[in-house]
């Protein structure tokens, strides 16, 4: 499943199979729906514009300036 | 501009500065983005009110909408003889129109009773009121009043559309309703010269989304004139954007700021290698393969402008630089307008929605470069409040990143209108567009 790194926080974010995100940070885990909302777990507050990232509806992920054109050219 | 004073620019940021950066690719960036005119302004606080009240909605409405230049299209909207837009801005509706002599802009209101005249952009030969009949030809001059008769005080020459002031450049269309405005080419000012190697009216409408946000337009504006926010709202793209080491310019009544990409923000603890840059920047997964691997000896900026370079080169016939292929260009015509450089596509508009302080409408065109017959322009693509901004797909992975700043906008809203401060304050330099946006807004708003 898709996943991230924090790259303040080194957190690390993984979208469930469910659509709720796990993340673990500093040896805690906890779970949150992609609008920022705490599920469960011991960690209770996550970034919520990574969670939106991640977690929010996506779009072609090719679909950016900077992976499009060296797409194009490596077909 | 009198009080400014010169910053000094070696203070502004942790990181390497633009000008360094830039001066290390591989292929030089042209002179404009060389130029380095960075600026001090008074302005540093700004009251919470002219967020928030009716008060100075209206008087935006009556001493700045009236008063300045302000895009209302682009020309490829209206092509032919008859084709025309309404533009609303608040209460006010304008009318743009292309005659036989150029185009036109006229006030939408029918000068009998007063009913707006068009209703929705289209193509027409005249102008006749739906209520009762009054008609005008389109270059606005009185053409019939059904029981002529019946009306023996009016003048037909006298009794013409008001008009409003009409310029143009690089294919976008600008209107003033204030009679006696400066020339658009003097309100411009450095903004032509610096885009004419990037030829915006040789650029085509690609894509247009206008979505209602619940949120002042200067708050919406404000998220996209610096890349301050960067470190909380787009998290994901620290290793590959110098969010920090942004340059930012002031000329007239343009500001400028410049973001470079494929460098690491200056915020992180550690140093990212080249292909971590480049993945962030591609929105690589940690679960996914790379877009591309990075050659060895390859930076993340080379090898993003290389993958665009060809296709460039050849739309313009000259060899475009790194800088230009991989870095954010965002300028701010004065007041609320945003082109940017092509190769980024983006350009912005943001203004009040109908006639509602707290409500906006925030526009996204992608502006695109073209060979051959000019492609036609995208239709307007309408996003409602409640709308995500991935239901336009068009805009590709750009939506999500809106949707981050979505998630902040109406809660900016919100907070505000519960603020027990009175002021908002801006930072010195990276905050610099705001800054002087506020700084000519307060001048138009103190003249009489």
């Amino acid at each position: 499943m898709p996943s991230l790194k924090h790259a303040l926080t080194g957190g690390v974010y993984e979208l469930q199979a469910d659509g709720l995100i796990k993340v673990t940070e500093n040896d805690l885990t906890g779970f949150f729906h992609p609008d920022g909302a705490y599920e469960s777990g011991e960690l209770t507050h996550a970034d919520l514009h990574l969670l939106g990232w991640l977690g929010g509806k996506q779009t072609d992920p090719t679909a950016n300036r900077h992976a499009q054109a060296l797409i194009k050219k490596n077909k | 501009m009198g009080s400014e004073e010169r910053l000094d620019i070696s203070a502004h940021s942790a990181g390497i500065s633009y000008q360094d950066l830039i001066a290390s690719d591989r292929v030089q960036a042209p002179d404009v983005l060389k130029m380095v005119s960075p600026i001090d302004l008074p302005t540093t606080k700004v009251p919470v009110s002219q967020f928030t009240t009716r008060e100075f909605h209206d008087l935006e409405m009556a001493k700045l909408w009236p008063k300045v230049w302000q895009m209302a299209c682009r020309e490829e909207e209206i092509p032919r003889e008859g084709d025309h837009i309404i533009y609303e801005i608040g209460k006010y509706s304008i009318i743009v129109i292309r005659t036989a002599e150029g185009i036109k802009a006229h006030h939408n209101s029918c000068l009998h009773r007063g009913r707006r005249l068009r209703d929705r952009d289209g193509r027409v030969f005249q102008f006749t009121c739906p209520f009762h009949g009054f008609t005008w030809n389109i270059d606005g001059s009185l053409k019939h009043i059904p029981s002529r008769w019946d009306f023996p005080d009016i003048v037909d020459e006298e009794f013409g559309l008001p008009s409003a002031k009409v310029g143009t450049w690089g294919g976008w269309v600008f209107i003033n309703m204030d009679e006696n405005a400066e020339p658009l080419q003097d309100f411009l000012g450095v903004l032509p010269d610096h885009f004419k190697i990037w030829q915006p009216e040789n650029c085509y409408i690609q894509a247009h989304v206008a979505k209602i946000m619940a949120t002042n337009w200067k708050v919406v504006q404000e998220a996209f004139m610096e890349a301050y926010h960067v470190i909380m709202t787009h998290p994901q793209m620290l290793p590959g954007i110098g969010d920090e080491n942004s340059q930012y310019d002031v000329w007239g009544n343009i500001s400028r700021a410049v973001t470079p990409n494929g460098t690491p923000s200056p915020h992180l603890s550690y140093n990212p290698d080249e292909q971590a840059m480049f993945d962030a920047m591609s929105d690589r997964r940690m679960d996914a393969p790379p877009i591309v691997e990075i050659p060895e000896g390859m930076t993340a900026r080379g090898t993003s402008a290389a993958g665009s370079r060809q296709t460039a080169n050849d739309l313009t016939g000259r060899e475009v630089s790194d800088a230009e292929l991989v870095d954010s260009i965002y300028y701010t015509v004065f007041p609320n307008f945003h082109p940017w450089s092509p190769f980024n596509r983006i350009q912005y508009r943001f203004r009040p929605y109908q006639d509602d302080h707290r409500k906006s409408v925030m526009e996204v065109y992608f502006l695109a470069p073209f060979k051959g017959e000019r492609p036609a322009p995208a239709k307007t693509h309408w996003l409602t409040e409640q709308q995500d901004w991935t239901d336009a797909e068009e805009l590709g992975m750009l939506a999500r990143v809106f949707n981050q700043d979505s998630m902040n906008l109406p809660n900016v809203q919100i907070g505000l209108e519960a603020a027990q401060n009175e002021e908002v304050i801006f930072s010195r330099y990276q905050e610099t567009k705001i800054r002087h946006f506020h700084h000519l807004l307060n001048e138009y708003i103190s003249r009489a």
